[in-house]
C-alpha cells in the first residue's frame, strides 16, 4: 500500500464518510464533523461537549466542524432536549465512548496502512503517525476505514487519564462570530421570501375569540394577510413593523372565560392558607419531642413570587411548510418535543418534519416549551410560505409559561439551654409546576418535584417534618432556571439562620455541626463540609472586609454539584449594598473552567434579578409589559464575584443551575446580620 | 425613498418614513447583527452608532436618519479585529451573545469619544443594557483591559 491517498487521482472525488458512532464523523476530505446534541443558550455546550470527544479521541477540538444535531431517530437514546444542567453529565460517556470508538477505527486503519501493529503508532495532529516517522491523515485513513467491521473487543471506558484540554480553560467557540454579528439566532432566520407576522392574543388565559375586524390592518402598508390559529389572530406582513402595526390596527373582541378576575395578590393569600389543608407529607423523621417549659416554637412565613424568563431574544419562530414537508427554525430548548406536534398540525410524517436550531438568545427553561414553534407550524400550513412568528417583549412576558408563586410555612422547636433544635418543618404552598407541564404526572412524582431542595434539607435535626401543600392554578407554569430549588433553598437556608440566631450560634458553624450529625449520605456531606470550610477561609468568615458590612452564608447540594455561597452586603438607612458574592462549588470533574466560571458569574445575576422583580395578574392580564416594569439586574448593580471551583474526579455535573438557589437566601442573611430587615417576601421593592 | 447612509455605504430605503431603523436594518435590508430586545429604549441591545455616538436603533425613525451616518456590528471592521472585538474574544465576554452587539457598539462610543472613560462613565454607559446571562464581570474585564491599552499608546 503506497502513500498516495486513495480515490484521489479520479476527477470526481467522491467523499467518503467514516462514521463508528453518530456523534462523530471523519471525511476523506479531511474534515472532522463533530454532531452537537444540545442546545447552545450561552451554557457553553458548544465548546465544552467537542472538548470531552476531543480528550478520548486524542486530538486538538479545534479540528472539529461543529453540526447542531436535528431530531432524528439515529441518535437512539440521546435526547436532545437541554436543561436541568444535565447536559455534560448526561453526554460524558457518549461522548467518550464516540472519541474512543473514531480513535480505535482510525488507529485500526493505520495498521492496515503501514502494516504494523498498534503499538507503533499514535495520533499526533489530525494524523496517525508510526514510531519509525511515517504519518497518514485522518482522511487518508477513511477509505479503509469505512471498510472495517465495528469493533468487538473496544476496551471500556478507562478512568480519565489525560487532561490535555480537559479542566484547561477554553474560549467560547461562537465568539468570533458573536462579535462581528454574524452569529444566527432563531429571529435572525431568513429563508427567501419570508414574511413576519405578529399574533393578537387573548388577553387572559381561556378568553377565546369573538370576532374581529381587519379592515385598518389590511389599510397598513406591508401587512398581506390577517389569518386565525390556535393562539389568536396572525398579522402578516412583509416586515416586523408592519406586522405589529397591523396587529395595534386590529379591532377584537373576545369571549370571557372562567379566569377573567384572576388576581395574584389574591392567590397568595390563599396560598397562605392553603399551608393550612392536609398536604402530602413527603418525609417525617422522628418523633415531635415532648413539651417542656424550656422549649421555644419560632415560626416564619416565606413568600416567593411568580416570576418571567424575559430572556433578552423574545420568543420566535420561522416555518416554511411545503406540500410534503415541514421545516422549522427554533431556538428551542427541547426540538425532539416539537416533531409529533408538528407532524400532527402538519399531516407529515415524523420524518419529514424538520427542526433547525439556531443559537439561543437566553433560554433559561422557557425555551423548552414548544408553543412558539407549534403556532408558526400552524400559520405557515395555512400560508405554505415562509413565515417568522415574532413577539414583542410584551408577548413574551405575557405569553405564559411562568415559574410559580409559593409560600413556605417553616416552623421548629428549640432547646434554648442546649442550643439545639429538635424539630424542623417546611411546609410548601404552591401550585405544580409538573403538573401544570404534564397533567398526566403521578402525584408522588409532583410531591417530589416541587419539594426539590425542601424534603432533602441535610442537616442533623432529631425531628423533621415536609409536606407539599398543592393549590391548582390554570396560568401556564413552566421550568426556569434552577426550578423549584430557588424557593425552596431560599425559605429553607434563611430559617436555618433564623435558628441559628434563636440559638445563638455562628450560622456557619452551625451548619457545619448540624451536617456533622446528618443520617444522609456521607459522600455528600463530606463534599458539603469540604466546600463549606473552604468558603469560611475564603470569605474570612465571620469578618467582613470592612468594618460596616456582613457576611451571610447558604448552602446546598444541587443534584450533585455541591454549593455554598457567601454574600458580603452592607445596610445604611434602610438600603442595602450587596458588595460580594463568594462561591465554592464542586461539580465533579471541571471540563471547562472559564465555562464554569461563566456559569456562575451568570448565576449570581440571574438570582439577584430575582430579587427585583416579580409578575403580577389583575383581572386576569399580566400587569408587566417591558423590562421597566419587570426590571433585571443591570450593570452597576453587580457585586464582585469571587469563585472557587473545586476539582474532583467524579463524573462531570450540572453547573447552570447550582449556583442559582443559595445566592438569596446568603444575601438576605448578611442582611439581617448587617442590621438590616429580616425579608421574607419578595421581590425587595424598597432598598 | 430614503438615503441611508450606512457602514460606510448608501443604502436607497423604500419604507414608511416611521418605520423604526432596527426594522429597516433587520427586515428589509437582512442585516440581522443588530437585535431586538424590547422596542421601547429600555434595554439597549439594538445599539448602534450615529456619526460615531451609541444610539438605539428601536428608537430612530427612518425619517430621522436623514444627514446621519451610522455604523452597525456588522460595519465594525472587515475581519473582526476591531479592538473592542479583540478584547471581548479576549476576555471571553460572551455566553449567549444575543445582547454583546449592543455592548459592543456601545464601548466602541465611549472610547471613541474619551481614549480612559472613568469606572462611572462605564458604569453608567453599560447600566442601559440589559444581559440575562450574566456577562457584566466580563464586560468590565473587556473594558479595563481597553482602557488600559488605550493609556499605553
Amino acid at each position: 500500500m503506497g502513500l498516495k491517498p486513495m480515490g484521489l487521482d479520479e476527477k470526481a472525488k467522491e467523499i467518503l464518510i467514516y462514521q463508528p458512532n453518530p456523534l462523530v464523523s471523519v471525511q476523506s476530505d479531511g474534515k472532522i464533523l463533530i454532531t452537537v446534541t444540545k442546545s447552545e443558550m450561552g451554557q457553553g455546550v458548544r465548546t465544552s461537549m467537542p472538548m470531552i470527544l476531543a480528550e478520548e479521541m486524542g486530538v486538538d477540538p479545534a479540528i472539529f466542524i461543529l453540526q447542531q444535531a436535528s431530531p432524528s431517530s439515529k441518535y437512539k437514546g440521546i435526547s436532545l432536549g437541554t436543561g436541568g444542567s444535565t447536559s455534560l453529565k448526561t453526554m460524558w460517556t457518549p461522548l467518550r465512548k464516540a472519541g474512543l470508538e473514531v480513535k480505535d477505527g482510525l488507529l485500526r486503519a493505520a495498521e492496515i496502512f503501514f502494516g504494523v501493529n498498534r503499538d507503533q503508532l499514535s495520533i499526533r495532529g489530525s494524523s496517525v503517525v508510526t514510531k519509525d516517522g511515517r504519518s497518514v491523515s485522518f482522511g487518508d485513513l477513511v477509505p479503509i476505514a469505512v471498510k472495517l467491521e465495528p469493533n468487538k473487543y473496544l476496551e471500556p471506558l478507562k478512568k480519565v487519564s489525560s487532561r490535555n484540554y480537559l479542566g484547561k480553560d477554553r474560549k467560547r467557540v461562537d465568539a468570533p462570530a458573536i462579535v462581528n454579528g454574524s452569529a444566527r439566532y432563531g429571529i435572525d432566520m431568513r429563508p427567501k421570501a419570508l414574511k413576519f407576522a405578529a399574533i393578537k392574543r387573548p388577553p387572559v388565559w381561556g378568553n377565546t375569540l369573538k370576532s374581529f375586524d381587519a379592515t385598518v390592518t389590511l389599510s397598513v402598508p406591508g401587512v398581506r394577510r390577517v389569518e386565525v390559529i390556535t393562539a389568536g389572530v396572525a398579522v402578516v406582513a412583509d416586515n416586523s413593523y408592519a406586522a405589529f402595526l397591523g396587529r395595534e390596527k386590529l379591532k377584537v373582541r373576545w369571549n370571557s372565560g372562567p379566569h377573567t378576575a384572576f388576581d395574584s395578590d389574591d392567590y397568595q393569600r390563599q396560598l397562605t392558607q392553603n399551608l393550612e389543608s392536609p398536604g402530602k407529607v413527603a418525609r417525617k423523621d422522628g418523633v415531635y419531642p415532648e413539651p417542656h417549659n424550656d422549649f421555644k416554637t419560632i415560626e416564619a412565613t416565606y413568600s416567593f413570587p411568580f416570576h418571567a424568563h424575559a430572556p433578552l431574544e423574545p420568543m420566535n419562530a420561522t416555518a416554511h411548510v411545503t406540500q410534503t414537508e415541514t421545516h422549522v427554525w427554533v431556538g428551542s430548548q427541547w426540538p425532539d418535543a416539537i416533531v409529533p406536534l408538528a407532524s400532527k398540525i402538519t399531516s407529515h410524517p415524523q420524518e419529514k418534519v424538520n427542526v433547525h436550531v439556531p443559537l439561543l438568545g437566553g433560554g433559561f427553561g422557557r425555551r423548552s416549551a414548544p408553543d412558539p414553534a407549534l403556532e408558526v407550524i400552524e400559520l405557515a400550513n395555512i400560508l405554505k410560505t415562509p413565515v417568522q412568528i415574532i413577539w414583542d417583549r410584551a408577548d413574551d412576558l405575557r405569553g405564559g409559561y411562568y415559574h410559580p408563586a409559593s409560600i413556605h410555612g417553616m416552623s421548629a422547636l428549640l432547646n434554648p439551654s442546649k442550643q439545639e433544635a429538635l424539630y424542623y418543618s417546611h411546609k410548601v404552598s404552591s401550585p405544580s409546576i409538573l403538573r401544570s407541564s404534564n397533567p398526566k404526572s403521578p402525584d408522588l412524582a409532583v410531591v417530589n418535584t416541587e419539594l426539590l431542595g425542601a424534603r432533602d434539607v441535610p442537616y442533623g435535626i432529631d425531628a423533621v417534618e415536609i409536606s407539599y401543600h398543592e393549590l391548582p392554578l390554570h396560568i401556564p407554569l413552566w421550568w426556569w432556571r434552577a426550578i423549584q430549588f430557588v424557593p425552596n433553598i431560599y425559605a429553607r437556608e434563611c430559617f436555618i439562620d433564623e435558628i441559628a440566631l434563636s440559638l445563638d450560634r455562628d450560622p456557619l458553624e452551625y451548619r457545619q455541626s448540624l451536617l456533622s450529625k446528618s443520617i444522609q449520605d456521607p459522600a455528600l456531606l463530606e463534599r458539603l463540609m469540604n466546600v463549606i470550610s473552604i468558603a469560611k477561609e475564603k470569605s474570612n468568615w465571620p469578618n467582613p472586609s470592612r468594618k460596616n458590612r456582613a457576611l451571610g452564608v447558604a448552602c446546598m447540594d444541587y443534584e450533585g454539584t455541591t454549593v455554598v455561597q457567601v454574600a458580603e452586603v452592607s445596610v445604611s438607612k434602610k438600603r442595602f449594598k450587596i458588595h460580594k458574592i463568594y462561591t465554592v462549588i464542586d461539580c465533579g470533574l471541571v471540563v471547562n473552567p472559564l465555562g464554569v466560571n461563566a456559569q456562575v458569574e451568570g448565576a449570581i445575576v440571574w438570582a439577584l434579578s430575582a430579587l427585583k422583580s416579580q409578575i403580577h395578574f389583575k383581572k386576569g392580564r399580566v400587569v408587566e409589559k417591558n423590562y421597566k416594569e419587570y426590571p433585571v439586574l443591570r450593570y452597576s448593580e453587580m457585586p464582585e464575584v469571587n469563585t472557587t471551583i473545586v476539582d474532583s474526579d467524579r463524573n462531570p455535573q450540572g453547573v447552570g443551575e447550582p449556583p442559582v438557589p443559595c445566592v438569596i437566601p446568603a444575601v438576605l442573611n448578611a442582611i439581617a446580620r448587617a442590621g438590616g430587615p429580616r425579608y421574607r417576601s419578595l421581590p425587595i421593592t424598597k432598598r | 425613498m430614503i438615503d441611508l447612509n450606512l457602514n460606510e455605504k448608501t443604502f436607497k430605503i423604500d419604507a414608511p418614513d416611521e418605520m423604526p431603523l432596527l426594522w429597516v436594518l433587520r427586515d428589509v435590508l437582512g442585516m440581522t447583527g443588530t437585535k431586538f430586545g424590547c422596542g421601547v429604549g429600555v434595554c439597549a441591545t439594538c445599539t448602534i452608532l450615529e456619526n460615531g455616538k451609541a444610539v438605539m436603533a428601536c428608537q430612530i425613525t427612518l425619517e430621522k436618519t436623514k444627514g446621519n451616518r451610522y455604523t452597525t456590528i456588522e460595519g465594525l471592521s472587515k475581519d473582526g479585529d476591531h479592538p473592542v472585538q479583540k478584547a471581548w474574544v479576549q476576555c471571553d465576554v460572551a455566553q449567549c451573545g444575543y445582547c454583546q452587539p449592543g455592548m459592543i457598539m456601545e464601548a466602541c462610543s465611549l472610547l471613541g469619544e474619551v481614549s480612559s472613560p472613568s469606572e462611572s462613565a462605564i458604569n453608567k454607559a453599560f447600566s442601559n443594557h440589559i444581559c440575562r446571562c450574566g456577562t457584566y464581570p466580563r464586560i468590565k474585564q473587556a473594558m479595563s483591559l481597553l482602557v488600559n491599552s488605550g493609556k499605553k499608546e
